[in-house]
């Protein structure tokens, strides 16, 4: 059916979605400009712009409370920071200064990019330009002015800073550990993270009545003053009036930039710009009119927060949900613009979320390599009834993503059981093209785990959309404004560490130092209890660590670094005058993440098969083996890879994978933390971006046959040494892991080759893989289409396959920018 | 109740209707030049393995969902999987019992007794056709072609659902003559669909690790160059004239 480039296919192939552009339109043909300039573009480089602007409005307001303090800072980052035009692009402003910027939020990270890195020669910032993965370009004078200027200021007093100082003053046995344990990863470095904000008030009601909502709670506070926290409240609701207003001037800003660009642009550009002059100076200010006012009032509300806030996965909601209302009346009705315009302005949309780029440290950028920001777009589910809310906009969303085809916007869809089947069809269609996008959400798994788990009512867990990599969570975009602070990440958890502590009884092999309780080594253990209980133990003594660095997150994040932008966006914070992390939603949890589940589950079940149930191995030879890296253990070894793996009808290992959730589960929600005043639930959830090569690094042989320093099983997939029996057989081990207790979400990639995925008749039998595999409970499911050729031939030519983009876990990347061990990874999968 | 089998593969879809198990069963009569699976005819533990049946149902039964949403089931293949027809029986009965769909590639050149003892449990048959000049097929395969359309023909009058199965061959059936024989048969034996096989040199690499040569040098992958592609299209063409429930690539 498909015998042309896979180019072209991207434009031509629908036989289930008739596309609203063509390839030779001209409308497409601009936004393919824009999409190669994007793409030609791909060398990092620091700006000092933000960082330096951010950082002189904060020394300036010394003495304003801490909200007020960051809104000016913000403030002034708005009122000066260069805006960038990117040619044709018919949508103004961008969180970065110019197209291939990364910004810098000292205020957040400042004292890690003054550490050592590892083999002590430099610092972070230095070491930029020269890392392996990501590097990032920075001038010797942005150096200067970094080292002498701006970090030695937020050195002491950036979030990080606080933390870490606290950590190391009042528990430093909790410092230890997280330094020392390898066991979990950080989750303070940059701004609070993952998010859903309320981007249909701004474009509905637009920021002046927003204000003037917040303004009557002021007048209504400063009459019925009673305590010390109604004036916080008044400071917050001050600082989210200075954020907005530090919106609308950019704004403003971008509409004199268009005016003062007609004169030398081309006549067709030129009309565009005097509209976009205007728009610019209404939105987002006042409600949008017009299709082109609503994309460009939203893009201003989210690009926005990454200049007041930092942070990554800042995410859309349920975009062709709330915004079908108004696509509705201003296209189908009012006729704003024609059909064509939309979805050119929809794709102008798609081209921005692709401009933000998050600075990382070096082992983050190889555990993330590739990704920008991963902020969300959800299609499709169902509504606060239950009923399906698929509509036209859905199919617009899909043909924009198959013409931009970029790695942001991250894109899901919710499959509820009325889906309609021309719906998935199309999705499948798309994902067929590579990219790994939509990735596929299950509404009967993810909706009962959200009401189980979280005590979200019904209707909002109804209303849910998923953040980043499929973190759940309530979308506030709804007519009952319900939201939530999910803070869906509390570092990265390496379960596989928890077992090799295990196994050596607390002391962490690869530094040769006891970090976790002693538990005795595993040879004097008479049965699998005993092991178990030890496991349990290592496991109970690192999630208190990790809860307790959380804890000092959140105040942090509440009282010392408050967050007044993205109080302005969400509806509690808005009501209760409560900052987003000091409890002002009308949801909270902390959401956790465990990475390995396979390598541990198959190891559990090595253990208890090969030491307590054949005795075909000692645990004294089992150590050996261990501390030897196998060698000289061959026939021990092949013995255990030829056991039935987790993913590969090894029903032992699967029930371990439960068993394993269930216990990572139990244990994170034994705990709660304080948020402002509210007790805070913890909840868990099982995927790995590509943290699963980092976090192997860490550790050392494991049971499952696992050589010492290699990648880990990736999120809920099966480990790289279970025998590859077919789809059918993955699908089934990943929904049977316990979806209800994941409510954070998993994230389960498949890798397929081309031929599996031809004609039309492999696209509905696809699709029910998919709906089986959910009917059977799965939460999520990837899928990337790969051939192998091309793979080799991008390893080989980097440069001529920089748009080749594949699913990593939970994100995507561009293929070129991974690793060469997560390269190989897909080339493993696909090897028949 | 065991067999000899050399591989099963799970959400296999170009084998039937909906999502299959495809179980590969040992053993072949014919030996095609273009054979993709040549280690089904090898002997030794290494490449074919006993299997009892219980335990593939029991492997088979974990995909009975994916069979139910997609109308798929199990197909037997091979090999050729009436050279073990009490075993294939057992399974087949098992899969009845167990209300799964069940399909059975064949080459067919098995005597009609075999075809008679599996009457009622094959929902439907996968029949390979690879040459109608009895002489070439021959040439190509190593056995005539007069007993395996017989049996077609007889399979197609008890009222079988038989989906006829071509591998396109570059140099070797791929003339209009042969795609026109095609077509007629298709139509004589009212088969359901037709399968249009283009070559691929997939097999190749097995044959390096086989330590076998590789039969058939120098046929490129007519689906990899723009003339062998129009090729096909061309043949498949022209079976349309005949029938339009027509595939390429299964």
């Amino acid at each position: 059916m498909d015998d042309g480039t896979e180019h072209s296919a991207r434009w031509r192939l629908y036989c289930t979605v008739r596309t609203v552009l063509t390839e030779d339109s001209q409308a497409e043909a601009r936004i393919q400009r824009i999409r190669r300039y994007l793409l030609a573009d791909d060398k990092p480089r620091i700006s000092t712009h933000r960082a330096k602007l951010f950082t002189e409005g904060y020394r300036v307001a010394d003495g304003d409370p801490p909200a007020i303090r960051k809104a000016k800072a913000f403030y002034h980052v708005m009122e000066h920071i260069p805006i960038p035009m990117i040619p044709e692009q018919l949508l103004m402003g961008s969180p970065v200064s110019f197209y291939g910027a990364v910004e810098i939020d000292p205020e957040y990270y400042a004292n890690w990019l003054l550490m050592r890195v590892q083999d002590k020669t430099t610092t972070q910032l230095r070491n930029l330009p020269s890392r392996a993965d990501i590097p990032v370009n920075i001038s010797p004078e942005d150096i200067r002015l970094l080292e002498e200027e701006i970090l030695p200021f937020w050195k002491d007093i950036s979030l990080g800073a606080h933390i870490w100082n606290d950590l190391n003053s009042f528990y430093p046995e909790t410092s230890f550990f997280i330094q020392e344990s390898q066991a979990f990863m950080t989750n303070f470095g940059k701004g609070y993270s993952h998010t859903i904000q309320d981007y249909r008030s701004v474009v509905t009601k637009g920021l002046k009545n927003i204000k003037d909502e917040i303004k009557s709670s002021i007048d209504v506070l400063f009459k019925n003053r009673k305590s010390a926290e109604d004036d916080n409240k008044i400071h917050l609701y001050e600082a989210m009036l200075i954020c907005a207003d530090a919106v609308i001037l950019y704004a403003r800003r971008c509409a004199r930039l268009c005016e003062a660009a007609v004169d030398s642009a081309d006549p067709v550009y030129a009309e565009n710009l005097k509209k976009m002059s205007a728009i610019c100076g209404k939105v987002p200010d006042l409600p949008a009119e017009s299709w082109w006012e609503v994309l460009q009032s939203l893009h201003f509300a989210h690009m926005a927060t990454f200049l007041a806030e930092g942070g990554v996965a800042h995410s859309f909601g349920r975009m062709d949900y709330y915004l079908y209302p108004l696509y509705r009346r201003f296209i189908e009705e009012a006729r704003s613009e024609t059909k064509e315009e939309a979805q050119e302005l929809l794709e102008c949309f798609f081209l921005k979320c692709y401009e933000y780029q998050s600075l990382r440290d070096d082992k983050m950028a190889r555990g993330l390599a590739g990704d920008r920001t991963n902020d969300k777009i959800t299609l499709g589910g169902v509504d606060e009834s239950g009923r399906d809310v698929t509509n036209e906009l859905s199919y617009r969303f899909l043909e924009a993503h198959s013409h931009v085809h970029l790695k942001e916007p991250n894109l899901s869809v919710r499959v509820s059981k009325e889906i309609p089947e021309r719906f998935i069809l199309s999705c499948l269609e798309v994902v067929r093209l590579g990219g790994g996008l939509p990735q596929f959400i299950n509404d009967d798994a993810v909706i009962p785990s959200l009401v189980e788990r979280t005590k979200v009512d019904i209707r909002d867990a109804r209303n849910y959309a998923d953040i980043g990599c499929e973190e759940n969570c309530v979308d506030p975009n709804n007519a009952r404004q319900s939201d939530a602070n999910p803070h869906s990440n509390a570092g990265y958890f390496n379960l596989a560490k928890i077992l090799e502590l295990t196994l050596y009884g607390g002391i962490n092999p690869v530094i040769s130092k006891r970090v976790g309780p002693d538990t005795g080594t595993p040879e004097t253990f008479d049965s699998m209890e005993f092991f178990i209980r030890a496991f349990k133990e290592q496991l109970r003594n690192a999630i208190k660590d990790n809860v307790l660095m959380n804890s000092l997150v959140e105040y942090h994040s509440a009282n010392t670094i408050p967050n007044p932008y993205l109080s302005l966006m969400h509806p509690g914070p808005r009501r209760s005058g409560i900052d987003y992390a000091a409890g002002g939603c009308r949801y909270d949890w902390v959401g956790a993440v465990g990475v390995g589940l396979a390598t541990v589950a198959d190891s559990m079940m090595v253990i208890e098969h090969v030491i307590y149930e054949t005795h075909s191995c000692s645990w004294a030879e089992m150590l050996s083996a261990l501390k030897a890296d196998w060698k000289g253990f061959d026939k021990l070894r092949s013995h255990i890879l030829s056991l039935p793996r987790y993913g590969s009808s090894g029903k032992r290992a699967e029930s371990w994978a439960r068993w394993l959730v269930e216990n990572f589960s139990n244990e994170y929600e034994k705990h709660s933390i304080q948020r402002g005043r509210k007790r805070v639930k913890f909840v868990v959830g099982l995927f790995s971006m590509g943290m699963h090569l980092v976090m192997g690094e860490d550790i050392l042989a494991t049971p499952d046959g696992r050589i010492a320093h290699e990648m880990l099983s990736g999120s809920v997939a099966p480990s790289r040494y279970a025998e590859n029996l077919g789809y059918t057989a993955t699908h089934n081990a990943a929904a049977k892991i316990g979806t209800l207790r994941t409510p954070n979400g998993i994230v389960f990639n498949q890798v397929m080759p081309k031929n599996l995925v031809l004609g039309p008749r492999d696209l509905k039998k696809w699709g029910s893989l998919l709906r089986t595999y959910f009917d059977l409970g799965g939460m999520s499911v990837q899928y990337s289409i790969v051939g192998r050729d091309e793979l080799k031939a991008a390893q080989a030519d980097p440069q001529s396959y920089k748009d080749l983009i594949v699913r990593v876990g939970g994100y995507s990347a561009r293929f070129v920018d991974l690793p060469k061990e997560i390269q190989d990874e897909f080339l493993e999968r696909l090897a028949c | 109740m065991r067999g000899k089998i050399f591989n099963i593969q799970r959400y296999s879809i170009h084998d039937g209707p909906g999502i299959r198990t495809s179980v590969f069963l040992s053993s072949c009569n014919l030996r095609c030049l273009w054979c993709c699976n040549p280690e089904s005819f090898l002997d030794g533990e290494r490449w074919n393995r006993e299997a009892d049946a219980g335990d593939l149902m029991e492997e088979i039964l974990e995909d009975k969902p994916y069979f139910k949403n997609s109308n798929g089931g199990v197909s037997l293949s091979g090999g050729e999987p009436l050279l073990q027809p009490v075993f294939v029986r057992s399974l087949l009965e098992e899969c009845k019992r167990r209300g799964i769909d069940t399909a059975i590639e064949t080459c067919g050149d098995v005597s009609w007794e075999t075809f008679e003892s599996i009457s009622g449990l094959v929902d439907h048959y996968l029949y390979d056709v690879k040459h109608l000049n009895n002489e070439r097929h021959k040439t190509f395969t190593g056995v005539d072609n007069i007993r395996i359309l017989d049996n077609l023909r007889r399979l197609s009058k008890r009222g079988e659902r038989v989906y006829l199965r071509v591998p396109l061959i570059p140099e070797y059936n791929m003339d209009a003559e042969e795609a026109a024989g095609i077509g007629e048969l298709a139509r004589d034996i009212s088969a359901v669909e037709v399968h249009l096989l283009p070559y691929h040199r997939l097999g190749e690499k097995k044959y390096a690790q086989l330590g076998l040569k590789y039969p058939l040098i120098g046929v490129k992958d007519p689906m990899s160059y723009g003339a062998g592609r129009r090729m096909v299209e061309e043949f498949a063409s022209i079976v349309r004239h005949y029938t339009t429930n027509l595939y390429v690539g299964g």
